[in-house]
């Protein structure tokens, strides 16, 4: 009866039939999945990009940099009763930047996670811009942020990041070295940073009226800001303190830190809208420093057991 | 091929409809494919789960560089080729599973729903050794390559092709002897 034709043809051609409620039972819990897939992405994803600034050795987290962009990436709005500013109008402010430049100080305070980044003291300063949407650049120090030399040997490093590109450059200035860094196009990393330039945004956040007080002359109010546990947060602390004028509505002075207070960031002297000279953010390999290649980072390709 | 890529990469930029047309696209292929190599129904709809949901956490990172039902397939094949093992430490070590005939699909909340003619083929391929099996399943039903199957197998393309007649052949005794009984 069975030639080996007509075996494969049987193989083939012998169909199995799928339950329709089934069908939809199991396509309606994937879907779940999908969404919460998405809650989970930026945690899973982002720690990766994270890491590939961990592993410049003269680089650290470009967490807190982010923090700017969602400290005012919210759309909670309660109102500060004794400046009789609300949230929702430093957001609004926030949105009509173009440019923003500002002094990052960062200092880590204890273990993070497994990495043996953990020195007394350790931490960076960093003077940060960013200039479009994706587009970042950092000249970071590498130093003791409490003025103590032993242990820690202060480098310099430049990153310059497009995170919708996909592409990276991290430039060792003692050592005249580049690393570039080429990865999926992450422009979530960005879009932290993009809330603010978006009225769109739906970060869960709470922010809590401090009140006013005076910084360099200028009368500010401040707002606690608390981001709740939804996965999407991961660039920023789930603390912060911001600080912005009441008149211009736009940030002063703003400090994170995770809860357990792991690291700190401060962030301070922000100039807004000035010109920024393209160059400054060009990928394009400089002269006279040496390509030592990728970073080591990659995206794993999914793979079975066997 | 271009419309799995298209789906693939809708799905990677958050399109659900994408999804939902990959999954009604290759959901009874998959299932068929796990019930044929594990003549047993449970872990075969268990399998295909856990494949679209594994497809769903890997999405991110997932770069289609083939095909889309060989990569699905392949997917499957390794997870029951795992389970086959462990039913082999655990029945009798050293010999292939001894397989159970395919369930009886009455129940409604069975997610396969199986033939006469598919219960008497797949009792058959139960009793392949499950390297043939596996082989003839991937090679006919999925589609693939014999030097695709041989990378997925890690041995040389011979022996998968070895594997492919003579599964095919014995099978084709089983199921004439089924047929002269």
């Amino acid at each position: 009866m069975n030639s080996l034709e007509n075996m494969e043809k049987l193989l083939k051609n012998t169909a199995i039939h799928s339950n329709p409620d089934v069908n939809q039972a199991v396509l309606k819990d994937l879907l779940k999945q999908i969404d919460n897939a998405e809650t989970q992405k930026s945690d899973v994803t982002l720690p990766n990009i994270r890491r590939i600034i961990m592993k410049a050795r003269t680089a650290k987290l470009i967490t807190a940099a982010a923090i700017v962009a969602v400290c005012v990436g919210i759309y909670y709005i309660p109102k500060d009763h004794h400046s009789g500013l609300a949230f929702g109008e430093v957001v609004k402010a926030m949105q009509q930047t173009r440019t923003v430049t500002w002094t990052e100080v960062y200092e880590i305070l204890a273990p993070y996670n497994n990495e043996n980044v953990y020195v007394d003291g350790l931490g960076h300063v960093a003077q940060c811009a960013y200039k479009a949407p994706g587009r970042w650049r950092l000249d970071m120090t590498s130093t003791n942020i409490r003025g103590e030399t032993k242990d820690i040997e202060e480098s310099k490093c430049i990153q310059i990041w497009d995170f919708n590109a996909g592409k990276g450059l991290v430039l060792d200035l003692e050592k005249m070295t580049v690393s570039t860094c080429n990865y999926e196009p992450e422009p979530r990393i960005d879009y932290l940073f993009r809330t603010f330039l978006s009225p769109k945004t739906d970060i869960p956040v709470d922010a809590e009226p401090l009140g006013t007080k005076h910084i360099d002359g200028r009368e500010v109010a401040g707002f606690r800001i608390r981001l709740k546990r939804d996965g999407t947060h991961f660039l920023m602390g789930d603390v912060s303190e911001i600080w912005v004028d009441a008149k211009s509505k736009r940030l002063v002075l703003a400090e994170t830190s995770d809860t357990e207070r792991r690291w700190v960031s401060t962030l301070k002297d922000f100039i807004f809208d000035q010109e920024l000279d393209d160059s400054l953010f060009s990928l394009e390999l400089p002269e006279g420093y040496k390509d030592i290649g990728p970073l080591q980072y990659m995206f794993v390709e999914p793979s079975e057991s066997k | 091929m271009l419309e799995d890529r298209l789906s693939v990469w809708k799905f990677k930029h958050g399109s659900k409809d994408a999804f939902c047309r990959l999954y009604e696209k290759y959901r009874d292929d998959l299932l068929k494919l796990a019930v044929s190599l594990l003549n047993e129904t449970d872990q075969a709809e268990d399998i295909v789960h856990d494949v679209f949901a594994s497809f769903i956490r890997n999405a991110g990172q997932f770069q289609l560089t083939g095909n889309l039902k060989s990569y699905l397939a392949t997917c499957v094949a390794n997870r029951a080729r795992n389970t086959n093992r462990a039913q082999r430490q655990r029945q009798n070590p050293g010999l292939d599973m001894v397989q159970t005939e395919a369930q009886d699909s009455i129940r409604p909340d069975r997610w396969i729903i199986i033939s006469d003619e598919f219960r008497l083929l797949s009792n058959a391929l139960a009793k392949l050794p499950y390297d043939q099996r596996e082989t003839v399943l991937l090679r006919v039903q999925s589609g693939m390559k014999f030097r695709q199957i041989a990378k997925t197998q890690h041995v040389p393309i011979k022996t998968v092709q070895s594997r492919y007649r003579i599964g095919l052949d014995k099978l084709r005794l089983l199921l004439n002897s089924e047929v002269t009984k």
